[in-house]
């Protein structure tokens, strides 16, 4: 029995170990160190991917704690990026407006002068007339409604002061002891006292007539057909406003926003007859709107408490943040990493047993941790573009979204998405060098 | 055999024991028309130890011949498992030189040993140092991917291997799935994996219960008549030591005693007693 083990195999029935060819070929001396240094097989891509990728899979807890360090500083330098860019372009939309020339003042006064010398209202139909009314918002009677009852009420007053000053009047007229300069007094009264009720009188019938018309406006089909004073009415309803809307176009700047609204409509009506003239007050509602928005962005910054011209220059705070969070990441990564190698002593050693060469542990652990990077990136870069998205409307409002950087923003993902990857290897490079380095005997005397 | 040297000895003769392997005529008729395999030459390891060194080994010479089933014994501290990581190229000697298939691992580059390893030498361990991330067809596979197979070859041989170690229904378990006795077969058939001429067993048996541990003994040993593979084993069990062809004794970082298997008295006692204190 002592010589039982002999060097030639012999072949057996049972279920066998060896696949195919048995035992290899006993390779000795110069012909195995030949073998030897013919180089390493590399790892085709598709073995080290699955071997990375299924590390990361079983431990998904602690990958995705340590890819929450990557999300995070992606995110705020997403977020900073962003939102740089956005207040940047803001800024400059600002300073550009601000810059911009306005109308110049004689083609201004060419084209009201010729606006009133054509008298575009005669020439519109009816039907133009009452939309143009509509877009003037001549249609909406509440606020006339309520100054004629408050009309109403003064004329009953006025009326009663009338007829207290007649009264006094006759009285006075009726005694015979009365002196010169009273009677002249109580005249004076009631002149006065008539004077204020025609024009309380005159105001009354004008609220009358701007209800009346909204009425009409509104339905034309309800008011008595021989009302033939409404289409009279409306015609020097908009030819006053239209004179009123000229004196505003030369001078924008005092208009309130109704105005505005209002002169559009008129440029819109009058496009047709007279093409020239809107063009210029086209420009000049444009060029209003823009200075306008000006002012209300320049507020919205100075509230966001952003300066425009040191946004222009490129704020230096901002970089340092960035730097700051970059840091801090790549050694969150270092730590997580160097945990990880830690914790995978035995698994390196194991590996190197079986004839992992140091090159594979890098690179096993350069792809893991760039796998978490490219992860890390995804989110953070998902997460900052929203928060720069949503901040960028509470803000600065729908200028959030309309001056929201495209191209740059492209740039500014892109850097992010690299830096996370850079980020990750970074982090990864001295924990992944060490764990190459590790004799295969210390690895496993670890815990034993 | 020898007289030990004393414990703080600053200078050791690293040749000092060169011929016991071959110092009785029975062991030279053993080692007749046999081919070394493993040759391990004047061996001394030194560990620094704070300000003091300590020669775990210190100076091992010993032939391992093809096919043979070897066993190291050695109370623990005797630098048995030292001599254990030195054949199996994980470890360098201080001075001397391990040749395996006559290659000398010190004239290899780190990569080259990796690769010795992968292709000639197949590791079981006490703790079967699975990797836990990885299934049982996974862990079977690793050596094969590491040597350049692609993943479907090596897919395709693990789930063969598995299957002959009779775990052919559990190829997706993980090792915390698997029993103690089942995560060893998976080992087995690790080491198997790249049909290496070496199989180095570190205490195989160490923490399986009895009968678990003579089944691996079993397929162990059965191997190596079938395949005429070299195995190595280091090993407390007296069981491992009925299979084996030649048991050698380490202490004190010397080759202590060297038996072959008809010179063994299957009386565990005496053997284990000579050991720890």
């Amino acid at each position: 029995m002592s010589n039982a083990s002999t060097p030639s195999p012999t072949p057996s029935p049972k279920p066998k170990l060896h696949g195919d060819a048995g035992v290899q070929q006993l390779l000795f001396g110069d012909k195995l160190l030949y073998e030897l240094r013919q180089g390493w097989v590399t790892l085709p891509n598709r073995t080290l991917f699955a071997l990375a990728m299924g590390g990361l899979r079983v431990r998904l807890m602690r990958s995705m704690v340590t890819t929450l360090s990557i999300v995070f500083a992606i995110a705020f330098l997403t977020y900073t990026g962003l939102t740089n860019q956005l207040v940047f372009n803001l800024a400059g939309a600002v300073r550009l407006l601000e810059n911009s020339e306005g109308v110049p003042a004689q083609e201004v006064a060419k084209a009201v002068v010729a606006i009133r010398q054509a008298d575009p209202i005669a020439g519109l139909p009816v039907e133009q007339r009452r939309s143009l009314a509509v877009a003037m918002g001549m249609d909406d009677a509440t606020a006339s409604r309520a100054e004629l009852a408050k009309f109403d009420m003064q004329l009953g007053r006025s009326e009663f002061e009338v007829k207290s000053a007649n009264d006094k009047l006759k009285k006075l007229q009726d005694d015979p002891k009365t002196i010169v300069e009273d009677l002249a007094a109580a005249r004076r009264n009631v002149e006065k006292a008539k004077a204020v009720f025609a024009d309380t009188k005159q105001k009354r019938d004008a609220a009358d007539a701007r209800v009346k018309l909204a009425n009409w406006i509104n339905a034309p089909s309800s008011a008595p057909a021989a009302d033939t004073a409404l289409p009279q009415l409306l015609e020097t309803a908009l030819r006053t406003r239209t004179t009123q809307l000229l004196d505003i176009a030369s001078a924008p700047g005092r208009a309130t926003d109704d105005d505005l609204a209002d002169l559009r409509a008129m440029v819109t009506a009058f496009d047709k007859a007279q093409p020239v003239a809107t063009a210029t007050f086209s420009r000049v509602l444009v060029k209003e709107d823009l200075k306008r928005s000006a002012a209300r962005l320049q507020t919205m910054l100075r509230r966001a408490g952003v300066n425009v011209a040191t946004t222009l220059k490129g704020d230096p705070l901002d970089t340092w943040l960035i730097i700051m969070a970059m840091l801090t990441c790549a050694v969150g990564i270092a730590n997580a990493m160097l945990m990880s190698v830690t914790e995978r002593f035995r698994e390196i050693g194991t590996m190197k047993c079986l004839g992992a060469q140091d090159s594979l542990v890098i690179k096993l652990f350069l792809l893991e941790s760039m796998f978490l990077g490219l992860a890390g990136a995804i989110a953070g870069i998902v997460i900052g573009s929203l928060v720069a998205l949503v901040a960028g409307l509470l803000q600065y409002n729908t200028y959030g979204v309309t001056a929201f950087p495209v191209v740059g923003g492209i740039k500014v993902l892109a850097l992010s998405a690299l830096a996370g990857m850079t980020l990750a290897v970074v982090g990864a490079t001295y924990p992944a060098w060490a764990a190459s380095r590790m004799k295969p005997v210390d690895a496993l005397r670890v815990d034993e | 055999m020898s007289a030990h040297p004393p414990t703080h000895a600053i200078t050791i003769d690293p040749s000092a024991d060169a011929g016991t392997h071959l110092s009785r005529p029975e062991l030279v008729a053993y080692a007749k028309g046999k081919q070394t395999i493993v040759a391990v030459d004047r061996v001394t390891r030194r560990y620094a130890v704070g300000d003091e060194e300590l020669w775990a080994l210190k100076g091992i010479t010993i032939d391992i011949y093809a096919g043979e089933y070897l066993s190291i014994m050695g109370p623990s501290g005797s630098g048995k498992s030292t001599l254990f990581n030195m054949i199996g190229g994980l470890d360098m000697p201080t001075t001397g030189d391990v040749s395996v298939q006559g290659v000398k691992m010190k004239q290899l580059s780190r990569n080259e040993q990796a690769r010795l390893r992968n292709r000639c030498i197949g590791y079981i361990f006490q703790s079967y140092n699975l990797i836990p991330v990885m299934t049982a067809l996974q862990n079977v596979a690793m050596p094969m991917l590491l040597g350049g197979k692609s993943l479907d070859s090596a897919s395709k041989k693990a789930a063969e291997l598995l299957d002959a170690v009779g775990l052919g229904q559990r190829l997706d378990h993980r090792p915390e799935q698997l029993s103690g006795g089942q995560q060893q077969r998976v080992a087995i058939a690790r080491s198997f994996a790249n049909d290496p001429c070496i199989i180095l067993a570190d205490e195989p048996t160490g923490n399986l219960d009895t009968r678990t541990g003579e089944e691996i003994i079993d397929r162990l040993s059965g191997l190596s008549r079938e395949r005429g593979v070299t195995i190595i084993s280091a090993t407390h069990d007296h069981k491992m030591l009925n299979v084996s062809d030649r048991v050698i004794t380490i202490r004190d970082g010397r080759l202590h005693k060297v038996e072959l298997r008809s010179e063994l008295n299957i009386q565990m006692g005496s053997i284990d007693g000579q050991g720890a204190h």
